[in-house]
């Protein structure tokens, strides 16, 4: 019952108390500004390195096993104190691939692997390309072009020829490579693989991702043109996955591994350094936003602390009228969390104007004249929510001490005079 | 109007110690009914236990010995919640300072105990209140800010308020403490009045002699006890 009173002086004391209100407001609003920004660009430059790391690669690889080679000493008997001296008897150098593997990509297919984007048999190898006197040492990718184009986009990133319906005998290769090797459309280029092999390729297509280590070390041709080039027959070197959520390559990774009797690698694994980079860079942001949450209340309850003491006699008068403790401390209660509201309002569609903004402005690459983002943002529907929670959840907690000051006001002090 | 049979407060062997490493004994002994349509004032000289015992009949406080009896309930050891319940329906208050809320109109403030006690009561009480205003001469001040009325305007709307939830009987502290003359007189009228029309009881603490005296009846207080409990030959008109 004491809601419609509370409510009603509370929102009677913030109007006539004009210039408070917009104290606290103003606080609330630009904490609230303050985390969403932070947080949408934070997240904004995680997405962009995630990406830039992963865009380009698959996210997990199943490849063939690595032999380990046998010793003497593993063979030992026990109680055998001998000393043996010598070496570890490299394997026979030949590629590792994977023979038959059109049951293996059936039998992936079938496990249901979660957020499975795309599945890629492929084959993979270093190679030395050449034009005329030039030569350049690449990567070169065998696989069939549609299904290559759900783990790198180059459909959408050429920027002369073709890649859907590429014929055998034909290559797309990256922008940088090919201005490297100084070859144009139409033009063919050589291949020398590390096993001596040689082939040539006409350029059907050029592309640019942006990816520095795609678009300056990558040629791919049709799967059949690879596995002859690395003379695997119809072998594959692998397959590779794109999930949906880049963040659960570990856990299929894992999951594959006691599934399959291959090696499995993730990009987690892979770059444990970026990732533990972008941890801190979590924590850095999660900190930000704490210390700016703390020092938001700290500032909603001195200011409303200093509303308390200005009310003190007023407040003790309404005690000594049989208001409750409750009314009273509801009056303060419904003040932090309306001027939370308000403020985290307003906090929002400063952020986001803030943020639209700051998202329009793009820079443009000197080299490729390609243009990208200046800020990477990331607005979420979840930052949002999180930040304005925050901002009022602070708002009615801030408010519970001077609230609780406010309700233990006695009015016997007031009458007297203290 | 509440009617209640007996006295409106009866009080028996009351006696208030304050704790402490010496304690001190403000009241002792005090015993006397107020009946409605009583006018009542308690005088005494400063540190003689008026405000103490202002503060237990308004059960802002709790004696430490005797009975206090408010319209016939013993409300002797009412817990914080029950005394404001009481307070809120039974009691008036009138102090020396308006402590009117400044962000409220004057009539919003005179009903501020109807707010108080929640639903409709406001509403209900509305029409009497405006009534009312026009009666003391605030009837064109009705919605202006207390920081928009004179001193006496203020006291007179206080003197409202502590009327606003048709209360059984009145506990003004010094009510003419901060008015000029002309207003006190005024106010000590009013308060007569008020008394006698509407059959409430009022018990006033004052220090003014003269504002004593226009009272029906005056208790004197020495060092915590009653010194003397007289009426002042203006004895109330039949209820």
């Amino acid at each position: 019952m004491s809601a419609p009173f509370a409510l009603s002086v509370a929102l009677r004391q913030m109007t006539h108390n004009r210039g408070q209100t917009l104290l606290t407001v103003g606080v609330v609003a630009t904490s609230v500004t303050l985390i969403l920004f932070i947080s949408s660009l934070i997240m904004g430059l995680q997405i962009r390195i995630v990406s830039t790391v992963t865009d380009s690669i698959p996210h997990v690889r199943i490849l063939p096993q690595e032999r380990a080679p046998e010793v003497p000493w593993d063979n030992a008997t026990a109680g055998d104190a001998t000393v043996r001296v010598g070496v570890v008897p490299k394997l026979e150098q030949r590629q590792r691939k994977i023979e038959g593997w059109q049951p293996w990509l059936d039998r992936i297919e079938a496990l249901d692997i979660p957020g499975l984007n795309a599945l890629l048999p492929s084959v993979e190898g270093g190679v030395v390309v050449s034009r005329e006197s030039k030569r350049i040492s690449a990567r070169l990718v065998g696989a069939a072009p549609e299904d290559y184009n759900r783990i790198v986009d180059l459909q959408q990133n050429l920027v002369a020829g073709r890649f859907f319906g590429l014929n055998g005998g034909e290559a797309v290769i990256g922008l940088k490579l090919a201005t490297d090797l100084g070859v144009r459309l139409g033009e063919r280029v050589s291949f020398l693989s590390a096993e001596g092999n040689t082939g040539t390729a006409t350029i059907a297509g050029i592309f640019d991702t942006g990816f520095g280590a795609v678009d300056g070390f990558t040629v791919v041709v049709p799967l059949r043109d690879g596995q002859s080039l690395f003379q695997l027959g119809n072998a594959i070197t692998g397959f590779g996955l794109k999930l949906r959520d880049v963040f659960t390559a570990e856990q299929v990774a894992g999951d594959l591994r006691r599934q399959l009797p291959f090696k499995i690698e993730s990009w987690m694994a892979d770059n444990e350094r970026a990732l533990g980079g972008l941890r801190a860079q979590s924590q850095s942001s999660r900190m930000i936003v704490a210390f700016t949450v703390i020092s938001s209340g700290l500032a909603i309850a001195a200011l409303m602390v200093i509303s308390v003491s200005s009310k003190y006699r007023e407040l003790g008068i309404l005690k000594a009228m049989g208001a409750s403790n409750g009314q009273v401390l509801s009056i303060f209660a419904w003040q932090g969390t309306l001027l939370s509201l308000i403020g985290a309002g307003l906090g929002t569609l400063a952020s986001l104007a803030l943020l639209f903004w700051l998202s329009s402005l793009k820079t443009v690459s000197l080299t490729t004249g390609r243009a990208t983002d200046l800020f990477p943002i990331a607005i979420t529907v979840g930052n949002f929510l999180i930040g304005n929670g925050l901002a009022v959840a602070t708002g009615l907690l801030a408010s519970i001490y001077p609230a609780s000051r406010a309700a233990k006001v006695d009015p016997i002090e007031v009458i007297r005079g203290q | 109007m509440k009617t209640i049979p007996g006295p409106l407060v009866s009080l028996a062997g009351i006696g208030k110690v304050y704790g402490g490493e010496v304690p001190t004994r403000a009241l002792r002994g005090i015993s006397f009914t107020v009946n409605a349509g009583e006018f009542v004032a308690i005088v005494g000289s400063s540190g003689c236990g008026k405000t103490t015992l202002l503060n237990l009949l308004g059960l802002l406080d709790r004696a430490t010995e005797g009975t206090l009896h408010l319209a016939g309930r013993n409300v002797t050891d009412l817990d914080a919640r029950e005394a404001g319940q009481v307070r809120r329906d039974l009691l008036g208050f009138i102090f020396q300072f308006h402590y009117l809320l400044p962000e409220f109109d004057a009539l919003e403030n005179a009903l501020m105990p109807c707010r108080l006690a929640g639903g409709d009561r406001a509403k209900e009480r509305e029409p009497a209140m405006r009534a009312l205003f026009a009666r003391l001469g605030l009837g064109t001040k009705i919605h202006k800010r207390p920081s928009q009325l004179s001193g006496g305007e203020q006291q007179r709307v206080a003197i409202l308020r502590a009327l606003a939830n048709d209360p059984l009987f009145i506990l003004a502290d010094e009510p003419t403490g901060n008015l000029d003359s002309r207003n006190a007189a005024e106010i000590s009228s009013l308060l007569r009045d008020v008394t006698r029309e509407t059959h409430r009881a009022v018990i006033m603490v004052t220090h003014d002699q003269e504002m004593a005296m226009k009272a029906d009846r005056v208790i004197t207080l020495r060092d915590g006890r009653i010194e003397s409990d007289r009426p002042t030959g203006r004895l109330p008109e039949a209820g």
